[in-house]
């Protein structure tokens, strides 16, 4: 599969068993930055048993975990029965749900995998993905995880190209969530960013609305300006009530499900 | 700015908070521990409260 990689949309068909790196620049052995309980995903979800590895096929220059995310090295390199045991542990403690995450764990299938058959049969399992996998990493993922968490970043094109240097984004992240929709719980997410809302947000409640109107949707408005969110004018602040007031409306007027 | 706090299990956790000039606090890799500091620190934060096992759930979103 890493001989000719084709995990995530960019298909770049690269070697990575031999040292060649595609637009990700992950190699063969994945590294996490982060794996500890958390709270501040959806509430049906925490606490959160939340593992994130290095490394993005996309370049959102807003990344808030820019750092990592763009360095697939960064942090400390796999040790599944490790990493599978705090999990194990976290959930005999309090954890409800063991989450996959990145930057994008997507590019990461087989190691992501390898922590997953060390899990509890019981585990609940949930992907948070920016939903930008080929079919080839759909078919792997299939029947393993009981919760999609989908980043729904961009509603057109235009801001997926200069923001996050992604092109044809919203076929494939449709695409994507459509599967997902089909094969588990599904909950999209979507970050409001400064000066957005109705390109993207608007955009994007539409689709969902006519789409999947029976997707639950997480609208988060607590967007922060970092990484290298000050190549965009508009990204160099945070929210105002009015965009947030207006993107509430945008998602009362499609009929969305709204969950905290 | 990154903050570092230990549990029983001596565990390195790692939240990261965003505080704004008008006072409002963003977390980032929030944790159980740093959610109860922050709790403690605004009293009426019912974002947080619902954050907190054990608490009952009450309403409004939270940000991200």
């Amino acid at each position: 599969m890493l001989a000719d990689c084709r995990l995530c949309a960019h298909e770049c068909g690269v070697n990575r068993l031999a040292g060649e790196m595609g637009l990700c620049h992950a190699g063969a052995k994945a590294c996490c930055f982060s794996a500890q309980s958390e709270v501040a995903d959806e509430l049906e979800l925490i606490p959160t048993f939340a593992i994130a590895f290095s490394g993005c096929d996309l370049r959102c220059d807003f990344c808030i975990t820019g750092a990592e995310s763009w360095n697939a090295a960064a942090g400390e390199p796999l040790d599944a029965q490790t990493l599978a045991a705090r999990a194990s542990r976290a959930l005999a403690r309090n954890a409800r749900t063991v989450m996959f995450l990145g930057g994008e764990p997507t590019i990461h299938l087989p190691s992501v995998l390898d922590v997953v058959a060390r899990l509890p049969a019981d585990a609940r399992l949930v992907w948070k993905t920016n939903a930008h996998g080929t079919s080839q990493a759909r078919d792997l993922l299939e029947g393993i995880f009981d919760v999609w968490v989908a980043d729904f970043k961009f509603g057109n094109p235009a801001c997926a190209e200069r923001l996050a240097k992604v092109s044809d984004y919203l076929r494939v992240v449709q695409e994507n969530l459509l599967w997902a929709a089909g094969q588990c719980d599904l909950i999209v997410r979507h970050v409001l960013m400064p000066g957005h809302v109705g390109c993207c947000w608007s955009k994007i409640a539409h689709w969902l609305a006519a789409e999947l109107p029976d997707a639950r949707v997480s609208l988060r408005s607590g967007f922060w300006p970092g990484w290298h969110s000050d190549r965009h004018l508009e990204l160099t602040r945070t929210l105002n009530d009015v965009e947030v007031q207006r993107a509430l409306r945008i998602a009362t007027d499609a009929g969305l499900e709204l969950v905290k | 700015m990154k903050a570092l706090a230990r549990t029983e299990s001596q565990e390195d956790l790692l939240s990261e908070l965003l505080i704004l000039p008008d006072g409002r606090v963003m977390a980032h890799n929030l944790t159980l521990e740093m959610a109860r500091i922050l709790k403690m620190l605004a009293f009426g934060d019912d974002n947080m409260e619902e954050r907190i096992p054990g608490r009952p759930g009450l309403s409004s979103a939270k940000p991200s």
